[in-house]
């Protein structure tokens, strides 16, 4: 009885590690085969700068929103690595009791915010702010940035933290004894943390990366490359979402969606990788 | 136990058989009228499950073609590719105009211009003008922000077609998700300008004369507003073996749509009747 259990038990597992497997396989064999038509029949002019699907002379140039995508992605993460590594060093080392908890769950709570409703928050909120502090238009980059920070800082926070109070007692009681200072201690703390630091920043880089919803409701929608700060831009993700539910199944807009979908994906998967190599170096660094 | 299984499944495909469902689909523009119309459909009928959607007229057509929808509300005529895939299908869809929709260009109340050309409006459009003393030399010298809605709406469809002329649209153009966006975003920023069914448009935006006629139910009657177009429902003939639905949810429907009550309920939407409301 026991054995057949057993045996049910990893038939089950197996079956399941089997679906998933599958599925991401097919997700990306399907993707791949969508855009083909587009590879074919744009080919290069895919990453020309202009988008106009739905004219008579269509265009069908992602270059401006990759670049959008990008720009948004990397100026939104530094700000937020940088913010959440600091405050998750406090929390750790200086925030205490009360306050430490308090903290957390403040965060939990805003994690736990779903993306359109900060969507509508930039929108009504954050937009209006804006335009007093003298944007021209209230969705634009700025805009986005913040509510991506919003969206992303609670993991970033949280899970730095995580790895921060995981270092080893000895080596910071063993730092103190031989005098280290405050500002050496956290040098030594952070290089400790640093497999779990580096693999929140990549989890928050591929979220910011991803993102849909937020860059749809607030980046602007507008296919150009932001001079300032206050103008807006439309990322690939933004386009794919409001392209994609309307689009003639079949047609070179909808092979083009496809191309962009399956960019994203790709971007993603080889982020995914990366954060794997840096971590396992930097684990295997400390392990000496 | 598989007994009650199969008993299971059976009572439950048979329930699915017997509740009647009406799927409508389609555009954004028809969506508050017929929100209206399925209220009161469903006060008449309150044994049949209908799900609306508008996610603009695309969807509709589209849903018609591979049969998730039963009705396909549109705000614009089928395309000539869509006509083609009709044929080669052996579909036959049927338009029925059951309202009159102007398009409104909408300013900020605050702006001071109440009269726009088409001319300039496909200069805005097309980012030949981008600041508003551009327009009238009275106008503060403040950039244009120009909204328009995503490439998959009726609306945005009309206006390529009537103002731009096929003319591709600048890409500073901020594409918004839903005209209710754009009543918001038009209603917070001064110098912005945007478009909207006459339906969408409130207090808290200023609807511009085009050529100085005013986008009202009589100019777009009479036809004499220039930005106005007729808003269909479709429906799929070929299901019903090629001839016109006498009984049946969706002839029920149609017959609802086309009351007099119908369209005293598209005149309440904000919309122009296109048949007599009795009164």
């Amino acid at each position: 009885m026991k054995g057949s259990l057993t045996i049910f038990f990893i038939f089950v597992v197996s079956v399941a590690a089997m679906i998933v497997a599958a599925a991401l396989f097919g997700i990306v064999f399907f993707l791949s085969l969508e855009s083909v038509t587009a590879i074919r029949e744009v080919g290069l002019k895919l990453f020309s700068p202009d988008w106009y699907p739905v004219w008579s002379e269509p265009d069908f140039g992602i270059r401006t929103m990759l670049l959008n995508t990008l720009l948004l992605t990397f100026w939104t993460s530094l700000w937020v690595w940088f913010i959440g590594i600091i405050c998750a060093f406090y929390l750790h080392r200086f925030a205490k009791g009360k306050e430490k908890e308090f903290m957390l769950r403040i965060l939990e709570y805003v994690s736990s915010i779903p993306s359109v409703v900060l969507g509508f928050f930039g929108v009504v909120v954050v937009g209006s702010m804006l335009l007093k502090f003298g944007a021209w238009t209230a969705q634009n980059f700025l805009n986005a940035s913040i509510m991506l920070a919003v969206l992303t800082l609670p993991f970033m926070i949280s899970l730095a933290y995580q790895s921060f109070e995981k270092v080893p007692r000895e080596v910071i009681e063993g730092c103190v004894s031989l005098g280290a200072k405050d500002s050496h201690l956290m040098y030594v703390e952070l290089r400790h943390a640093l497999p779990g630091i580096v693999n929140a920043m990549m989890v928050v880089f591929n979220r910011i990366f991803g993102e849909t919803m937020i860059v749809l409701m607030v980046a602007g929608g507008a296919n150009i490359l932001p001079r300032s700060f206050f103008d807006p831009v439309r990322p690939l993700t933004a386009a794919l979402g409001s392209e994609i539910g309307e689009v003639e199944v079949g047609s070179l807009h909808y092979s083009s969606l496809f191309f962009i979908g399956f960019l994203l994906l790709i971007g993603s998967l080889l982020l995914n990788l990366l954060t794997n190599y840096f971590v396992r170096k930097t684990e295997r660094w400390i392990k000496g | 136990m598989k007994k009650i299984l199969v008993l299971v499944t059976v009572v439950f495909l048979a329930t699915l058989s017997i509740a009647q469902t009406l799927v409508i689909k389609g555009s954004n523009t028809v969506y508050p009228i017929a929100q209206l119309w399925v209220e009161a459909f469903q006060k008449m009928n309150p044994n049949v499950t209908v799900t609306l959607e508008g996610a603009g007229s695309t969807t509709g057509i589209t849903g018609l073609f591979n049969e998730t929808a039963d009705v396909a509300n549109s705000s614009r005529f089928l395309k000539s590719s869509e006509v083609e895939q009709m044929h080669k299908t052996g579909k036959y869809f049927v338009p029925i105009v059951v309202a009159y929709d102007g398009i409104a260009a909408i300013v900020n109340p605050n702006l001071g211009i109440d009269n726009i050309s088409l001319e300039t409006l496909k200069k805005i459009y097309t980012g030949e003008i981008t600041e508003w003393n551009q327009v009238d030399p009275k106008l503060p010298k403040k950039p244009i922000v120009v909204y328009s809605r995503n490439t998959a709406s009726g609306t945005f469809e009309t206006w390529v077609e009537k103002v731009l002329q096929g003319a591709k649209l600048s890409p500073r153009v901020q594409m918004l998700e839903s005209s209710q966006a754009e009543i918001e975003s038009v209603a917070k920023n001064e110098f912005a300008i945007a478009y909207t069914g006459m339906g969408y448009v409130t207090d808290k935006v200023k609807a511009l004369k085009v050529e100085g006629v005013e986008p009202t139910v009589q100019n777009v009657l009479r036809g004499a507003y220039p930005i106005s177009r007729p808003l269909y429902v479709f429906i799929d003939l070929s299901r019903f073996g090629n001839l016109w639905p006498e009984k049946g949810v969706v002839a029920e429907y149609i017959k609802l749509i086309l009351s007099p009550t119908g369209q005293r309920l598209v005149r309440q939407a904000g919309y122009i009747p296109a048949y007599g409301t009795g009164d």
